[in-house]
């Protein structure tokens, strides 16, 4: 029989076998191509951490010619690696397409050849009843189904989604008395600490505690005639002009300690003689004694009386720890656990800034630490906890780093970060929130400095995009400038009522402050993204991470003189009687004086790199390195 | 003149279908007279953190480096090009800030040297730029490069950008340079 018609006859098994062939082709083409993404993803050529440790090696010993080629085979390798991969993905993906294409080609081909005409079934008929029943009952399974993978898939990958429930259940299951869960493990021994010299100490230290109280308990005016006694004596005696000195802010007794993130008030200024100038610590010459940290973290020693104060954290752990300054013994860790509100979580922070970035503080009774998860705890001088509450995770990219300050009774927090930036104050006796006021700014690593201007004690904050000033006792903005723009790391320095704020790619501002602030100059040569300012009479010094420092004149702006060293800086300076205290990221200190020339005393080497800033107690300094703490005396 | 139901419900669904057909028109043509919105990052803002590198949906990253050779000062010592506290001006590996060799160093004339940014290598991290910044004029800038963005709706850098410095611009100003003062349309 002739027609038009031809019937195609197909070869089945060649198109079945071309479709297999292709199908497992394009299958493990597939899996390479997503292997060789994950690696991509994996291998970074951007932070390549070994390379750039076996550079930072190469600095040190700049004639070794064996490092040198092996930095440069290393950075081939990853380089090819990485170029190799990204080729072979968009080369596998090419091929994918193809095996896809030719499988389609192939299925369809072997299925239109085996196209048979429809039968009917000669199977029962079905119960189109039952089918239906059948059909709610799946329909309504599939859906539970889907809402239940659709809500597991938005947990797993909604980080905060997760981190909220958490939260939400643990203040759900915390019960009040669960929160005071502070395990002390290794309790003060008073025996041991009771040396001849430190029972001193600790008298002179009672006696303080004592004093704070009758002050608290005077009027006012009283208080301020006491304060202007004996730092007028220590003025006198001093080469330079100490900031608020002759002010009640910062106290007597604070400023015979070293109580908060650089000194008393956050003021850079320690108020201490007879500093040692001198030390070795590769032959530890001059090194009183010398602890190992249990856990590193990027905050720096509070003292007061005998004790020194630090904290240290990693994803899991939050511990602050109280040292004997004179011994170096370990008296006590308290570890911050089971806060009511604390995230089962650490937030993901960087390397650089840590878990513990902000420097605990302390008022001579209870010392008090904050963390990178918003946990805040206050603990008395024998580690108990006093009180211990979560201020909700700090959004903020690198780790919350702003340090705590105390005036009177009361704990600031600068606590700047992406959804809501404020600044409060805390109760020191119980926790309570006793003012909070919200700022429109954006995260910002300084911390708050107080200070007395123009009779009126201040708390001055930085971030972007503004300076501004808090009323202390009851947070009431008292004046903001827009002045200050991107990542703000420095504090602000003040004196003489004018505040010098800067920050890197912005500016260096002196600003005096008022009701309506002005911009007094304005400089752009030198600016810091790290190392906060410091101010000595009309000196006003500033450290940039890369090492340059630079003398100014407070009133006009002038540079005086500027000094570059080889290594940067991110540990801020103190002025301690004359003398500028500047630790390098090397371990270095440079010491030189806080004058209108450059004139160098010395450069001691600790032997170990720092970036935290010293603190300064009875002639001795105490430095927080990378992994051990030091007190150099003489 | 009587009209019936049927007529007016009629007349009705064709006065509904003629609006909204020249409202559709309408808003299609006022928006192609407007013009398109690319994403774009201000280089005043960018702190180069290093995600545009990791964080754009497109491997490698459609942000680029671009040099604005008006302001470059052709250094010899190129912050941009050579790691801080380089100890000799080579190009060994050692000396090298780029992770990925994408900027060509070529000599002028003493002490002065060009520096080309090879697109293809270039992988947006911003360590060039930093270092330029930090030591030199800033003549090496951030860019997202449109022949390379997909244009996202959100864009995945806008989001994890830590300084807000991506925004949408319009196709007038789709390249923005910080400090470049005669506003040269690329």
């Amino acid at each position: 029989m002739k027609n038009k018609f031809k019937i195609r006859k197909t070869n089945l098994s060649l198109w079945r076998n071309i479709a297999i062939i292709a199908g497992t082709f394009s299958f493990i083409i597939c899996m390479l191509v997503l292997v060789n993404y994950i690696q991509i993803n994996r291998i970074d050529p951007v932070n390549t951490e070994l390379i750039n440790s076996l550079v930072q090696r190469l600095e040190e010993n700049p004639n070794d010619n064996q490092l040198r080629e092996q930095i440069r085979e290393m950075d081939l390798l990853v380089r090819k690696a990485y170029f190799t991969n990204q080729w072979q993905v968009k080369a596998g993906g090419y091929l994918l397409l193809l095996g896809v294409i030719v499988t389609a080609i192939a299925l369809q081909m072997f299925y239109a050849g085996k196209q048979k005409l429809p039968q009917i079934s000669e199977e029962e008929e079905e119960n189109i009843v039952l089918f239906k029943e059948k059909a709610r009952k799946w329909i309504g399974v599939g859906g539970f189904g889907l809402v239940a993978i659709t809500l597991l898939i938005a947990f797993l990958t909604h980080k905060e989604l997760g981190n909220q429930f958490t939260q939400a259940a643990l203040v759900a299951q915390t019960t009040p008395e669960e929160t005071s869960d502070v395990e002390v493990v290794e309790p003060i021994k008073e025996e041991v600490v009771k040396e001849e010299p430190a029972k001193e100490e600790e008298t002179k230290e009672e006696q303080a505690s004592e004093e704070v109280q009758k002050e608290e308990e005077k009027p006012a005016e009283t208080v301020v005639e006491e304060k202007k006694a004996e730092p007028a004596e220590k003025k006198i005696e001093a080469p330079v002009t100490k900031p608020a000195s002759s002010a009640s802010y910062p106290t007597k007794e604070m400023m015979a300690n070293f109580p908060a993130f650089r000194g008393a008030g956050g003021q850079g200024v320690s108020y201490q003689k007879n500093i040692p100038t001198d030390w070795d610590g590769a032959s530890g010459k001059n090194v009183l004694w010398k602890v190992q940290v249990p856990i590193h973290a990027y905050n720096s020693p509070v003292i007061w009386g005998d004790k020194l104060f630090l904290s240290g954290a990693n994803a899991s752990q939050r511990e602050v720890y109280c040292y004997d300054r004179n011994n170096g013994k370990l008296l006590w860790t308290a570890k911050a656990e089971g806060i009511a509100g604390s995230p089962a979580k650490s937030p993901e922070v960087t390397p650089d800034t840590g878990h513990a970035a902000s420097t605990v503080t302390t008022d001579g009774k209870s010392v008090f630490a904050i963390f990178a998860n918003g946990d805040i705890i206050a603990l008395d001088f024998n580690g108990k906890q006093k009180w211990a509450k979560n201020l909700g995770v700090p959004d903020n990219h690198y780790g919350h780093s702003s340090s705590l300050l105390i005036y009177k009774e009361k704990l600031i927090v600068q606590f700047d970060h992406k959804k809501a930036a404020k600044v409060m104050a805390l109760s020191t006796a119980d926790g309570a929130e006793l003012w909070s006021t919200k700022r429109k700014v954006r995260v910002s690593w300084a911390s708050p400095v107080i200070a007395e201007i123009g009779g009126r004690t201040e708390v001055i904050l930085a971030a972007d995009p503004c300076v501004a000033s808090y009323d202390v006792n009851t947070g009431q903005e008292l004046w903001k400038l827009d002045c200050i723009t991107g990542e703000v790391g420095p504090s602000v320095a003040v004196g003489d009522g004018i505040v010098y704020a800067l920050n890197e790619y912005a500016s260096l501002v002196a600003i005096k402050p008022g009701e309506s602030p002005e911009v007094l100059w304005e400089a752009y040569d030198y600016l810091s993204d790290v190392p906060s300012p410091i101010l000595s009479g009309d000196n006003l010094f500033i450290v940039t991470s890369y090492g340059a420092v630079v003398c100014y004149d407070a009133k006009s702006g002038e540079i005086r003189w500027e000094q570059e060293f080889d290594s940067g800086f991110y540990a801020s300076p103190i002025l301690v009687d004359g003398n500028v205290y500047l630790l390098d990221r090397d371990g270095v200190m440079h010491i030189f004086k806080a004058d209108k020339e450059y004139q160098e005393i010395a450069a001691p080497a600790l032997g170990e790199k720092s970036d935290m800033t010293p603190a300064f107690a009875d002639g001795k300094v105490y430095i927080r390195g990378e992994k051990h703490l030091y007190c150099i005396g003489k | 003149m009587k009209k019936d139901r049927r007529e007016f419900i009629n007349t009705c669904f064709r006065f509904a279908a003629g609006a909204s057909i020249v409202g559709v028109a309408g808003v299609l043509a006022s928006k192609s007279a407007k013009g398109d919105y690319f994403w774009q990052l201000d280089p005043t803002k960018c702190t180069q953190c290093g995600r545009c590198a990791t964080s754009c949906v497109v491997t490698p990253s459609a942000v680029k480096c671009i040099h604005v050779y008006d302001m470059c000062g052709y250094c010899d010592l190129c912050g941009g090009y050579f790691r801080p506290n380089v100890k000799n001006l080579s190009t060994g590996a050692e000396n090298m800030l780029c992770p990925t060799g994408a900027i060509k160093r070529t000599y002028v004339e003493d002490p002065y040297f060009k520096y080309e940014i090879i697109d293809d290598l270039c992988i947006g991290c911003g360590k060039c730029v930093k270092g330029c910044g930090a030591f030199g004029n800033g003549s090496l800038q951030l860019q997202v490069s449109h022949d390379l963005c997909v244009n996202c709706n959100e864009c995945a850098i806008a989001r994890d950008c830590p300084a807000d410095a991506f925004k949408r611009v319009p196709l007038e100003e789709a390249y923005q340079f910080a400090g470049f003062k005669t506003n040269k349309k690329i």
